[in-house]
């Protein structure tokens, strides 16, 4: 973190080791955030700057899951420490706050929900000392206090990537792999090494046209290494979606999994310690965890590892929200972790990350008759908090979801009262906030630009209301197997022209990782969302966008020729709009009713909107102003982008 | 007891009259007959049953609060003691051995007097033919060892209509009564049946619509004739059809208090389970073999279930729960017109007849919600939840009652946004069902239904709830989670748009409404209407929530909740009660030279083995969900091998 700025430091030893694994936080003068600008009823916004130094004992019960530690270099007092950045948003007035600590790991380093929760822009999400970084105000006037604790030990701390600094264990080499995908053609093209090469001749590159294709070392393709750089020369006959495979015998791993301990110890600490060191001290009543996408798959194995109980034994978080995980967990607590990757291509089986058990319910792996649930540390230990996770639609398709829903065989799963789950119908992965239908070479639809964070704000508020009274969230909401609407994929879209549905979607597998390449031991069911004749899906939240539709919008988008075709686009879902007319409509062979035939009137059509607006309301899903700002954009015809 | 002293006792009417200091209201339990049931038959670990017809007196305090729900109660005649009489009939099929019972009080609200389980649970084709003891069907009711209870409660039967209660008259209180009249035939003139005797005849007013939305019309060759107090003779009009309704309004007598019917209820299944002296049939040794009790009905008796349960008599009148669990059967969000005045409850409110009786009115499910026409807030639940007597419920439907009983008014409230059910309730929906068929129904036509009518049977999946529901209370295992069409499953849906274009299936987006009716005028006046949602549909025309039986799962025909009434009978209506089927296409040409978009039978499976290994898949992975019996699974095999699951006339 950028220590250059100090206008002060304070560097506070803690008196005592203990329980507390925070050894020392320093942090520079709170500056003022989002330019002085007022939040009603709460005020204005700090932002404060620091760095945790914890300390892990290796011997203790609580820390033994994380791979490594007690191969460590450690301390004189036989600790083995880490420095995490911390970054702080509070109300500049501690009372008018409302308690509430919302805590999210970073992804890869960036603050990501101001631009889900707060409608901010991209550009100005790292920048909170300016008042466009605020946003749409919301998570200000509800008077959260925002943390962002560094995690990963793979990436360098930098302003804008905050990172943790971990122990690397010197003299330790293994395998890696190493995967890329260019999704472009310029020849030669490089790829940076996630460990250092302890082997040069280990060295080996392969290639295939699609993630279950036979991995082809074919004689045109070759490379060069420079430091952690390799160059690779690509061979002719593979498009710019193809896969190149390195593996390598890799050296001086970290001790990735110390970054679970850090959002523990950090937020743990943030919340109970009562010293004027503590930028929250005595603010903090409950408190959140929550993650996107890579820092939401964190956040399921956080609590599958057990990390909700902090060393005294008291739980951490009270309400855990991952977003977009789907059914995967993260690449984050082995020797060689990758805790900043994901499988190159989202349909392969083979990333290690992604494994039973998937659910929150306890099910029972059909394959090796284990049983298991990501809450089983935390029932034991009595300290599992409250949990909504929250997908886009894209996740069915791309990230298993399904198996969050359902047992490994594709049986209807009933969650625990503890938990709830939500699908965003109709939305990719992650969208910025303000995005417009767009094209991509890489894609072969339209891109989807819808946006989550009208439905987000109004779980958000939900669960800060569960785990504050008790008033139960609106129930589940997600495509089913006992509702369903969550089925197998061939068929579970219409045939549209210029769709091009083909029921591509993400396996799921058990693998045998230890072999090179990975073995398939078996599958699971994966089923995906139910579309109505429009190609929307049904399950799941409906946003109005969806409910007056003016446009098919999709959690998948399939590869363009050219650019691996035969699979899904990463990240992305699709658009397709309706015809104008029913002439335009029949003449392209579209089975779907034209904006003509169902809105009559422009009066007609946001009369639709006000409806599924009010029906969202009063369900819980949506917000009152959201909801009148979105009748205000379709009568302004903004609603859809 | 062995088969012979069963026989014995047979031939010799008990009479037992109830030890005067027991807590029950039972004064008098008369068994008339014990006989041996199902030819001695042995029924797995339970052994066999004996039948008991009996008669059970009952007297009710009206000053005691838990009786004052009852209309006109403290207007009856009382005995000696202040109290107001009735009795019903009461049959018991019981294991002869009664601790080899499973210990579950199975108490069946009858449907106009008829015993209904057996052809729902044990796959008996008819009525009463289990409650009689001549016919176990499958037996599973028996294989677990039910004790299996049914009271009479209609005071309107007659005497050779199944199972009675006998309540008081109110003396010397006359009002308007209105009847109603579907003939669906052409004969000319009807014979009708008043409920109540006339109190006068000369303010008799008649009419006849061919709607039910229609004004009630009073052409000038529509005239009626007094045969007695109790019979008119109706002379129809030119000009109206078969389905066409009749309504009859005039001055009547001699109401009974009918509401005493819930206290029938309540109190004989308090006095069997609890009454622990040998007045008690089911007592022996100083205590009875019953550890929970079940109340279970069937359309009418169902929704008497509901009834029951919103006047808060599942508290008996020591303060104690009367029964842990209550399955209504096809009931919709109806109730009954029982707890009334001139009460008629064999009124049956359908999309066509019997609308604006007092029977479908708010509240509609169990939740408290608020009315919005009214302000009135209510809930099924709002009393049995302040006395703390609240059962656990498993509510099951057809797709008719979406159609014919507003079923989505359960899962919604009266805006139509989303509802949860509270924890202690689920819903299923038997998707693709008609409102109750017989096992060995196929779908061929009748007169009044422009389609073929849906045959399929609801028994299996009804089991798996049943077992469900006993381990909920047995156990406190929690049974599946519901599986009903809903808002938030984006599975219930307006009427409008609802079917694709399937020539095969003409749907008109005709439903049942749900309308605020004021009773308070005579003939009753529609004060406003709620949304009403229907399920949403696939491509084929099924379904999509609700609990998809192999049938629908793997379909060879359009199974559907609503059935178009035919050219003659109120053509543009509904059908009551029923569905329809559609087969699919054998062949692609077939189906093509018919312009029907749904692929063909050939198009979906490609040899019989396909489409058998389709079904049993689907039938594996219901009782994966706990919605069908592992037991079932090789019958329903069996049943797509010789291709009769899709109950499709040849």
């Amino acid at each position: 973190m950028a220590m250059q700025k100090l206008l002060l430091a304070i560097l506070l030893l803690l008196p005592t080791l203990s329980q507390a694994q925070v050894l020392r936080f320093e942090w520079d003068a709170p500056t003022v955030a989002f330019g002085g600008r007022e939040f009603p009823g709460v005020g204005r916004y700090e932002r404060v700057t620091g760095r945790a130094t914890m300390a892990l004992d290796p011997r203790d019960p609580r820390n033994a899951v994380m791979a490594d530690l007690a191969e460590a270099p450690r301390t004189p007092e036989n600790l083995v420490q880490a420095v995490a950045d911390v970054f702080i948003l509070r109300p500049a007035e501690a009372a008018r706050g409302n308690g509430a600590m919302l805590l999210e790991v970073p992804n890869r380093g960036r603050k990501l929900m101001l631009q889900l929760f707060a409608d901010t822009r991209a550009a100005v999400a790292e920048a909170t000392e300016v008042p466009e970084a605020a946003g749409n105000g919301f998570l200000y006037q509800q008077g959260y206090s925002l943390v962002w604790v560094g995690w990963q030990g793979d990436i360098a701390s930098r302003p804008g990537q905050m990172a943790l600094q971990v122990p690397r264990l010197p003299g330790v080499t293994g395998p890696v792999t190493h995967e890329v995908v260019f999704d472009h053609l310029t020849n030669p093209a490089s790829t940076t090494l996630p460990f250092p090469v302890a082997d040069a001749a280990s060295l080996r590159v392969t290639v295939r046209a699609r993630w279950d294709l036979p991995r082809e070392t074919p004689a045109d393709l070759r490379f060069t290494l420079q430091a952690e750089r390799l160059e690779i020369q690509r061979p002719a006959g593979f498009d710019a979606g193809a896969i190149y495979e390195v593996t390598y015998t890799g050296k001086e791993p970290g001790v990735m999994g110390m970054g679970f301990a850090a959002v523990r110890d950090v937020a743990s600490w943030l919340r109970h310690d009562r010293s004027a060191q503590n930028p929250l001290a005595g603010r903090i009543q409950r408190a959140h965890a929550f993650g996107i996408s890579q820092s939401g798959r964190y956040l399921r194995d956080y609590l599958y590892l057990g990390f909700n109980q902090d060393l005294a034994g008291r739980p951490v978080f009270d309400g855990v929200m991952p977003h977009i995980a789907g059914a995967r967990r993260l690449f984050g607590n082995s020797r060689f972790a990758q805790p900043d990757r994901a499988p190159r291509s989202p349909q392969d089986v083979a990333w290690p990350a992604d494994s039973f058990p998937f659910s929150y319910a306890e099910t029972r792996d059909p394959i090796n008759g284990a049983r298991d649930s990501l809450l089983r540390r935390c029932r034991a230990s009595a300290t599992c908090p409250r949990v909504m996770q929250t997908d886009t639609e894209y996740e069915y398709w791309s990230a298993r979801a399904s198996l969050v829903v359902t047992d490994p065989a594709g049986h209807a799963l009933a969650l625990p009262p503890d938990v709830r789950a939500y699908a965003i119908a109709g939305t990719p992965h992650f969208s910025a906030f303000g995005a417009e239908t767009r094209t991509t070479p890489v894609c072969a639809l339209p891109v989807n630009p819808l946006h989550a964070g009208a439905p987000m704000r109004a779980l958000l508020t939900a669960l800060d209301a569960w785990t504050r009274d008790g008033t139960a969230p609106p129930a589940s909401r997600t495509p089913s197997r006992a509702d369903g609407t969550l089925v197998p994929a061939v068929g579970a879209v219409p045939a549209i022209p210029g769709l091009r549905y083909a029921a591509q979607h993400a396996l799921a597998a058990r693998v045998d990782a230890s072999q090179q390449p990975p073995r398939e031991l078996g599958r699971y069911t994966v089923l995906v969302p139910r579309a109505d004749a429009d190609g929307i899906g049904i399950g799941g939240i409906r946003m109005p966008v969806l409910e007056a539709p003016r446009a098919t919008y999709t959690g998948w988008n399939p590869r363009a020729e050219g650019y691996g075709a035969g699979v899904l686009c990463p990240l992305l879902g699709g658009v397709l709009p309706l015809a104008e007319t029913r002439a335009a409509r029949e003449a392209a062979g579209d089975p779907r009713p034209s904006l003509a035939e169902r809105y009559p009137t422009p009066a007609a059509y946001v009369a639709q909107v006000r409806a599924a607006a009010d029906h969202l309301v009063a369900e819980r899903l949506l917000l009152p102003a959201d909801a009148a700002a979105m009748v205000t954009a379709a009568e302004a015809g903004r609603l859809v982008r | 007891m062995n088969k012979f002293a069963a026989a014995l006792l047979g031939l010799v009417a008990m009479v037992v009259v109830a030890s005067p200091g027991a807590r029950a209201e039972v004064t008098r339990f008369e068994v008339t007959a014990t006989t041996p049931a199902f030819a001695n038959a042995e029924f797995g670990s339970t052994g066999r049953y004996e039948r008991l017809a009996a008669r059970a007196t009952f007297a009710l305090d009206p000053s005691d609060a838990r009786n004052a729900g009852i209309v006109d109660l403290s207007l009856a005649p009382r005995n000696a003691q202040g109290r107001v009489e009735a009795t019903a009939d009461v049959v018991v099929l019981r294991p002869v051995e009664p601790l080899r019972g499973n210990g579950t009080l199975f108490v069946e609200v009858p449907n106009r007097g008829r015993e209904l389980a057996g052809q729902l649970f044990n796959d008996i084709n008819g009525a009463n033919r289990l409650a009689s003891g001549q016919d176990a069907g499958n037996g599973y009711l028996l294989r677990q060892g039910y004790t299996l209870v049914w009271v009479g409660w209609q005071a309107d039967l007659l005497p050779n209509e199944g199972l009675r209660l006998q309540a008081p008259v109110v003396p010397g209180v006359t009002g308007l009564s209105r009847e109603e009249y579907l003939f669906d035939h052409m004969r000319n003139p009807v014979t009708v049946r008043l409920t109540y005797p006339a109190a006068k005849r000369d303010d008799a007013v008649l009419s006849v619509r061919a709607q039910a939305d229609d004004a009630r019309a009073r052409p000038a060759d529509l005239r009626h004739r007094w045969v007695d107090d109790h019979h008119v003779e109706i002379f129809r009009p030119t000009g109206f059809d078969a389905g066409a309704l009749y309504e009859f309004t005039y001055t009547a007598k001699d109401p009974v208090v009918q509401g005493m019917a819930f206290a029938a209820f309540r109190d004989v299944t308090a006095y069997l389970r609890r009454e622990t002296s040998a007045a008690n049939p089911l007592a022996a040794h100083g205590r009875t073999p019953i550890a929970r009790a079940v109340l279970h009905g069937v359309s009418q008796s169902g929704r008497f279930v509901r009834d029951f349960l919103h006047g808060g008599f599942n508290q008996d009148e020591a303060g104690r729960q009367v029964f842990e669990a209550m399955q209504p059967h096809i009931a919709g969000t109806r109730r009954t017109f029982t707890n009334a005045r001139f009460a008629q409850p064999g009124r049956n409110p359908t999309p066509h007849g019997d609308r604006h009786y007092p029977a479908d009115q708010f509240p509609f499910t169990y939740a408290t919600q608020e009315d919005a026409l009214t302000g009135r807030r209510d809930g099924l639940l709002a009393r049995c939840t302040a006395t703390a007597t609240c059962p656990r419920i498993i509510q099951t439907d057809s797709e008719y009652e979406f159609y014919g009983a507003r079923a989505s008014l359960l899962v919604t409230d009266t805006r139509g946004h989303h509802a949860e059910l509270p924890e202690n309730v689920r819903a299923f929906l038997m998707t693709g069902h008609p409102h109750f068929a017989a096992p060995s129904a196929l779908g061929e036509m009748t007169e009044r239904c422009a389609l073929p009518v849906n045959p399929l049977h609801a028994g299996a999946p009804m089991r798996a709830l049943l077992a469900s529901l006993e381990a909920w209370v047995t156990e406190g295992r929690l049974p599946p989670a519901s599986r009903y069409p809903t808002r938030a499953a984006g599975t219930l849906r307006p009427a409008a748009g609802l079917y694709p274009a399937i020539p095969q299936l003409p749907y008109r987006g005709t439903h049942g409404p749900a309308q605020l009716v004021d009773i308070s005028v005579v003939p009753p006046v529609v004060r406003g209407e709620y949304p009403v949602l229907l399920p949403r549909v696939d491509a084929d025309g099924n379904a999509i929530g609700g609990v998809r039986a192999p049938a629908l799962e793997v379909p060879k025909a359009s199974y559907v909740g609503w059935n178009p009434r035919a050219q003659g009978f109120a053509a543009g209506a509904l059908c009551y009660n029923t569905g329809a089927v559609v087969a699919f296409a054998a062949t692609r040409a077939e189906r093509e030279a018919a312009h029907d978009p749904r692929p063909s039978v050939a198009e979906r499976y490609a040899t019989p083995a396909a489409y058998v290994a389709a079904v049993r898949a689907a039938a594996e992975r219901l009782v994966a969900e706990r919605m069908l019996l592992a037991e079932d699974l090789p019958r329903i095999a069996a049943m797509a091998e010789a291709d009769t699951l899709a109950r499709l006339k040849r």
